[in-house]
């Protein structure tokens, strides 16, 4: 095994490779920071190119796009509110905020470091894990898969603001996700459910247009009636400081970016759960790393471990979401997709054999990811400076740009016109709910988690009927979930204990 | 006499451009100009088929035009169908790669599929492709009759009614007598081997060759097939010829059909005669290339010509079924893909 490590180092490392895989980084960049083309649809822009490459060329070479792309991301996010990659919508949350504040070198030196950080400890713990992740994923039925979804969602107790008043709020919008949710055609039986009669909403509604108009609308909308720059009016922050200052962050909370890094994984190897989830995990994880109640209170406002969190768990999940791609043919994510065709294309088949005979090649796409990363996060820190001040331009000049950036996004990810009424129509519910305080995050959880959901109950049930409920790893995800729900008001109860701190009316946890 | 013969050669040098033009012209045509071969999905051996297709399309074309694949994804393929017939220019520059299941639809008058597989301008297929039940390596039934006599029902995971995962194991429980329980709702094909592997369900139906990378690999071991067999599987049983009563047989007919056509292409019903022309001879032409068949080798895709002529004489007869068939077959079979 330590072995095919090297081997697959020195498979990067070659001249072409190498190459290549620069070549894929600059691509990569261009898409990541214009979101104009978008991820997955770039890839499969660049897979005829892979016809004459070996293995190992064309996975650097497409993994290296594809790792830049999602580091990029974290920038539109942070800046404009604008989640870049569609799935860097939990760091708009607290990030944003930031920028708004003044601080966007801060957050943008925090998600960096902390992508490159999660990156990292990613490739370490899948480059342990390799040996035993085939019966670790075997083990995962659908009945733990549809436990692992519900420990997903009831993180929406940390997600919501404190009180009975901020939980119910919370709940009610995490139902309106899982309601949004189950437009489109249901699995089991076939049929169409609030489709109005519109062939576009038989898969349902896509994720990049729901989360784009839901996070960016309200915040041009914002930045328009405010009629400043982003960070307001503000004297210009010490943006070298701010940078430096965000990459100590990161080692200030070196443990929670650790404990992100390793969910992200995690989430990632699960095949069928996507990594949209992991960043809300990991996000909610950050929320219940508050001390206190007081604590809590300060995310969602531009708190720089909101930053931290996802920005650590988006990366190491790219490292986890090849697990399921490479040994069971099962993509993660839509990127993954055409990974696979390109699987094809090289003549490898995903497998056992990937972690066997190929292990090399499955190993150098992890090297990759590790390198690219790298390159990526220092090359960013140098021109980080420069994209900060895009924060002091004054908003009739940037919400232009923002709005082309927000409409040409959403419509990328299905090429329809139709996603840039739903970015629209999600804007407009964004809007509301920032304005009367409903949080966000929670709805995109019951949202993302609501296919899941469904999908795994109902196959748990009709295979099983309910002797699924003892299964060991079920009953162990059962009492995890009752800990999660129960962690805010063990908190509360623990912080009324030592005497009140005066909380003021509680308020949702999302600015 | 000699005038006659002094306007008989003028006429035809005036008559030369008539015929010489068009070929230059269409030349000059697709010069410069690139090819876009509509999708209706994001991956699977569809795609990467067509990939390998369009990377050798245009060297065969006049003019030697980039193609290039988009994917559109959405509605079981119907959105991709939908494009390609009604609103996509008839210019020949727009192809769809067609999933033959579509005829499925137009067959049970599905609202959504606005489009008539008879009047598409067909270019070729690829091959066609057949499907394949199979069974756990593990579990002890070997043969269809193991499978008839099974001591207990065996699960059949399947991603929803219309898909190939679903309706063969269906009309095999209905029609021949096959121990199976139906467990619909998985969200992909991959995801159902995923589950056989970890003994969740103990037979999976697709495409005979995804099945066959599983057969190879160990996981499963092939059990039924319907009437286009992937190469080394040409003695498993048919499930026409199993089933128990002519309407069973007639509905899996019906099923077989789209099976036989495969991965064909196709341009909007309007585009020029002359256009089609040259794309049916490319195509022809690919599918003898030798790096094509290399590539397609690797990818693990058994290729084979399919006629333009062939495609629109076997969607004719998919559309041409007695109305008690396609009453008994709307019971069954749900479009999709």
């Amino acid at each position: 095994m330590f072995e095919a490590l090297i081997d697959g180092l020195f498979l990067v490392l070659q001249w072409k490779a190498f190459t290549l895989m620069l070549v894929g980084m600059g691509l990569g960049f261009m898409v990541g920071l214009l979101p104009g083309i978008g991820g997955p649809a770039t890839l499969a822009l660049m897979l005829p190119f892979v016809f004459k490459m070996s293995p190992a060329e064309a996975f650097a070479f497409l993994l290296g796009m594809h790792a830049v792309a999602a580091t990029t991301g974290d920038i539109t996010s942070v800046l404009f509110g604008v989640p870049g990659e569609g799935l860097s919508a939990a760091v708009v949350v607290d990030g944003h905020p930031m920028a708004k504040r003044g601080e966007a070198g801060r957050a943008l030196g925090a998600a960096l470091m902390s992508s490159l950080l999660g990156a990292l400890i990613g490739a370490v713990a899948l480059a342990l894990a390799i040996p035993v992740v085939r019966p670790l994923v075997l083990t995962f039925g659908s009945p733990e898969l549809f436990m692992l979804s519900v420990l997903g969602i009831s993180c929406i107790t940390s997600l919501s603001g404190l009180g009975a008043r901020g939980q119910i709020r919370g709940f009610s919008m995490g139902l309106l996700g899982l309601l949004f949710s189950t437009i489109g055609q249901e699995r089991q039986a076939g049929s169409l459910r609030f489709d109005m009669g519109l062939m576009y909403l038989w898969d349902g509604l896509d994720l990049v247009p729901v989360l784009v108009g839901i996070f960016a609308i309200p915040e041009i909308v914002d930045l328009a009636v405010r009629g400043t720059a982003i960070a307001g009016e503000r004297p210009p922050e010490e943006l070298q400081r701010g940078v430096l200052e965000g990459i100590k962050d990161t080692f200030r909370h070196f443990w929670l970016v650790f404990r992100c890094s390793i969910i992200g994984v995690f989430v990632g190897i699960m095949p069928g759960a996507g990594g949209g989830v992991a960043q809300w995990m990991a996000y909610a994880h950050s929320v219940q790393s508050a001390k206190d109640a007081a604590d809590r209170e300060r995310f969602g406002k531009g708190d720089i471990r909101g930053v931290l969190g996802p920005g650590a768990a988006n990366n190491s999940k790219e490292g986890g979401e090849l697990i399921p791609t490479v040994a069971f043919g099962v993509p993660g994510s839509g990127a993954m997709a055409i990974l696979l065709g390109a699987f094809m294309i090289m003549g490898l088949l995903p497998g056992p054999d990937m972690l066997t005979k190929h292990l090399a090649v499955t190993y150098s796409m992890v090297w990759t990811l590790v390198i690219a990363n790298v390159i990526a996060v220092i090359l960013c820190l140098f021109v980080l400076n420069q994209l900060a001040k895009v924060t002091y331009i004054s908003g009739g000049l940037i919400i232009p740009i923002v709005l082309l950036l927000v409409f040409v996004g959403s419509y990328t990810a299905n090429g329809q016109i139709a996603d840039l009424i739903v970015t629209f129509l999600f804007g407009l519910l964004g809007y509301f709910m920032v304005l009367l305080g409903w949080p966000r995050p929670p709805f995109v959880l019951g949202f993302v988690l609501g296919k899941l959901i469904e999908t795994y109950l109902f196959i748990s049930v009709s295979r099983y009927g309910f002797s699924w409920l003892t299964h060991p790893i079920v009953v162990l995800l059962i009492m995890l979930t009752a800990l999660v729900i129960a962690y805010p008001f063990i908190q509360e109860y623990r912080r009324g204990a030592r005497g009140p701190v005066h909380v003021r009316e509680p308020r949702s946890n999302d600015a | 006499m000699k005038r006659t013969w002094i306007l008989s050669v003028l006429a035809g040098f005036l008559m030369l451009p008539l015929t010489a033009v068009p070929a230059r012209a269409q030349a000059n045509f697709y010069e410069g100009k690139s090819i876009t071969i509509f999708i209706g999905a994001k991956g699977g051996s569809l795609t990467v088929a067509a990939q390998i297709v369009a990377h050798h399309l245009g060297k065969y074309i006049p003019g030697k035009p980039a193609a290039v694949v988009q994917f559109m994804p959405g509605a079981a393929h119907l959105l991709a169908t939908n494009h390609v017939f009604n609103i996509a220019k008839p210019d020949g520059l727009t192809l769809l790669a067609a999933n033959p299941n579509v005829g499925i639809a137009q067959l049970s008058k599905v609202e959504q599929a606005r489009f008539d597989m008879r009047k598409f301008q067909w270019i070729g297929s690829s091959g066609g492709d057949g499907v394949m039940l199979s069974v756990r390596a593990d579990l002890p039934y070997k043969t269809f009759d193991d499978l008839r006599k099974a001591d207990r029902e065996l699960v059949a995971g399947t991603t929803g009614p219309g898909s190939n995962a679903h309706d063969f194991p269906l009309l095999l429980k209905e029609f021949t007598g096959a121990k199976l329980k139906l467990l619909p709702g998985y969200p992909a094909s991959s995801d159902i081997l995923l589950a056989v592997e970890r003994k969740e369900v103990d037979s999976w139906s697709a495409f005979a060759t995804t099945v066959q990378r599983a057969v190879d690999q160990g996981a499963v071991r092939a059990i039924v097939r319907s009437r286009v067999a992937a190469p080394g599987f040409e003695k498993l049983p048919v499930d026409e010829e199993l089933a128990t009563n002519p309407m069973g047989k007639a509905i899996m007919g019906i099923r077989g059909i789209p099976q036989g056509v495969g991965r064909a292409f196709a341009a909007p019903p309007a585009t020029p005669a002359d256009r089609v022309a040259i794309l049916r001879e490319a195509f022809a032409k690919v599918l003898q290339d030798p790096e094509f068949k290399a590539e397609a080798k690797k990818a693990k895709i058994p290729m084979r010509y399919i006629s333009a002529e062939q495609i629109s004489k076997d969607f004719a007869a998919l559309l041409n079924q007695p109305p008690d068939v396609l009453k008994e077959m709307g019971k069954y079979i749900k479009a999709g893909d």
